[in-house]
């Protein structure tokens, strides 16, 4: 087998991923950590200056999908019954806080880790991917670029293991 | 035939089914490869097909076309995929070998032996199908390609392919040598082999430049020659007194690389490179007879777009380049997939 062929390939798709990689977000008070998920392959591979909070339109955008996405959630016939009774400008408040923050914005999450948050409800991955779906539309709805939308689910991603089957 | 076909059209007709399809986010099933697992258009991915998450049941139907100028390739078949952790496969694949290839076959071949043996007669090669069926299954080993955003660790799975070939030992009618198949003709030693396969599959999204990116590498152990339509192995024995001079039956090891990109919510564009072991060529017989290389095989690739409109249907459009084939040095194909899943 020739090896010239695969490595050139390979380090073709290293460097692409490489020269690809844009915006950091910053963490601003390391709570990724206490929070319960890490930081996202975006995160670490990204180089660039301004943060993605910076590039969304700062905290407007946030609470304008963040609001349009919890309008849908609760008509969500797949999701709904998980909200009943809950709080919804508060989950509002505290899901912009938690984007804003993880996106690299000025904001302090202060609510409750995830794995607690989410505590005997047994949601389930379709259930997660639902929520997922949901911010995409509201996303779109709301005009943010294609580009940004998936950088937003990279942060959102790594909480999947911490909110199912809890 | 018809139990493939059937399968695979109840599969398309549940998959449209009004009730909600599985959970899995677009795309995450991947497509499905020609051989019927779950992944691109020439590779198995580490994606369980479907769009079922761990705690549902989904599948798939797939039918593709390639047409590569006097060779026209099909595949069709389903699949199931359970929990997000084992999949089924079933496909069918039609070689469609024009007659001016399997003319030139068989000149090759009996050429050499018309000073000895005398005048063939008037028999006339017509054209020839080689069928294949193979049955797959996929077992997740580990790792979630999507959701693991937190590590570079891939998802893995381990897989199996068994293939048969319907028309290793018949389905030509050539001179002095009477019904014969091409996979025979050409040197190979069975009309089935297993392949196993070892599959890493990883997304970055939001990695390059706000586009989610898939990258998978394949494995590959295999006796096949050209993917299994021109048999398994390889056994060369002199046709005149039937002396055997060549055997190799072992599994080689192959590799297959695969990169796609989301650059849209609902199309993807992608590229993939398999090798194959070339098992076939150099072969003494046909030396002999003056055209070594005739089933010399050359590594694949393929660049390709995908629109997935919905979780049930999507369509890949592909150039494929195959390699050579029997009299068809360069096999570049229009690649044409359906896709139907639940």
């Amino acid at each position: 087998m020739n090896m010239i062929k695969p490595f050139t390939i390979a380090t073709s798709l290293v460097a692409l991923l490489a020269a690809c990689g844009t915006v950091p977000t910053h963490d601003v008070d390391g709570s990724a950590e206490v929070k319960n998920y890490e930081r996202s392959l975006y995160e670490r591979t990204s180089t660039a200056d301004s943060s993605l909070y910076d590039r969304l339109g700062g905290r407007d955008t946030i609470e304008d999908f963040v609001d349009d996405a919890v309008e849908r959630i609760l008509v969500n016939d797949r999701i709904a019954h998980h909200f009943d009774g809950i709080d919804i400008p508060e989950l509002k408040f505290h899901l912009t806080e938690q984007i804003c923050q993880l996106a690299g914005g000025p904001c302090i999450y202060e609510g409750m880790d995830m794995e607690s948050a989410h505590f005997a409800l047994d949601i389930t991955a379709a259930e997660f991917n639902a929520l997922v779906e949901d911010f995409q539309r509201a996303m779109r709805a709301n005009e943010v670029p294609y580009g940004l939308e998936n950088q937003v689910l990279a942060l959102l991603a790594p909480m999947k293991p911490a909110v199912i089957r809890q | 035939m018809r139990t493939i076909g059937i399968i695979t059209l109840a599969a398309m007709l549940l998959s449209t089914q009004g009730h909600a399809a599985g959970g899995k986010l677009l795309g995450t099933g991947g497509v499905t490869q020609f051989e019927g697992a779950g992944g691109g258009g020439l590779t198995p991915w580490a994606l369980i097909t479907g769009m079922g998450t761990e705690d549902e049941i989904g599948g798939s139907a797939h039918f593709t076309y390639m047409g590569i100028d006097d060779y026209t390739l099909t595949s069709w078949g389903a699949g199931l995929g359970f929990f997000d952790r084992l999949e089924v496969s079933l496909a069918r694949q039609k070689l469609d070998v024009d007659q001016r290839i399997v003319e030139n076959t068989a000149a090759a071949l009996i050429g050499g032996l018309e000073p000895i043996l005398g005048d063939p007669g008037s028999v006339q090669p017509a054209s020839a199908s080689i069928e294949m069926d193979i049955v797959g299954a996929k077992l997740r080993l580990f790792g979630d390609a999507v959701f693991d955003q937190a590590s570079f660790v891939p998802q893995v799975s381990l897989g199996v392919q068994h293939k048969r070939n319907r028309d290793f030992g018949s389905g030509v009618t050539v001179p002095y040598l009477g019904d014969v198949g091409i996979p025979a003709l050409l040197g190979a030693s069975s009309n089935s082999g297993t392949d196993y396969y070892l599959s890493a599959t990883k997304v970055f999204l939001g990695v390059p430049a706000g586009r989610n990116l898939l990258l998978n590498g394949t494995l590959r152990a295999t006796r096949a020659n050209a993917f299994g339509l021109l048999g398994f192995g390889r056994e060369v024995v002199n046709p005149l007194d039937g002396e055997l001079l060549d055997r190799d039956n072992s599994h080689e090891l192959e590799y297959e690389l695969s990169a796609a990109l989301f650059v849209h919510p609902n199309v993807v564009i992608g590229a993939e490179y398999r090798t194959q072991s070339n098992r076939l060529a150099d072969q003494p017989v046909l030396g002999l007879l003056g055209a070594p290389d005739l089933a010399r095989e050359d590594d694949a690739y393929d660049v390709f777009v995908a629109w997935l409109p919905n979780k049930h249907f999507s369509v890949t459009a592909a150039w494929v380049d195959l390699g050579n084939l029997p009299f068809q040095e360069s096999s570049n194909a229009a690649y044409l997939s359906l896709q139907a899943s639940f």
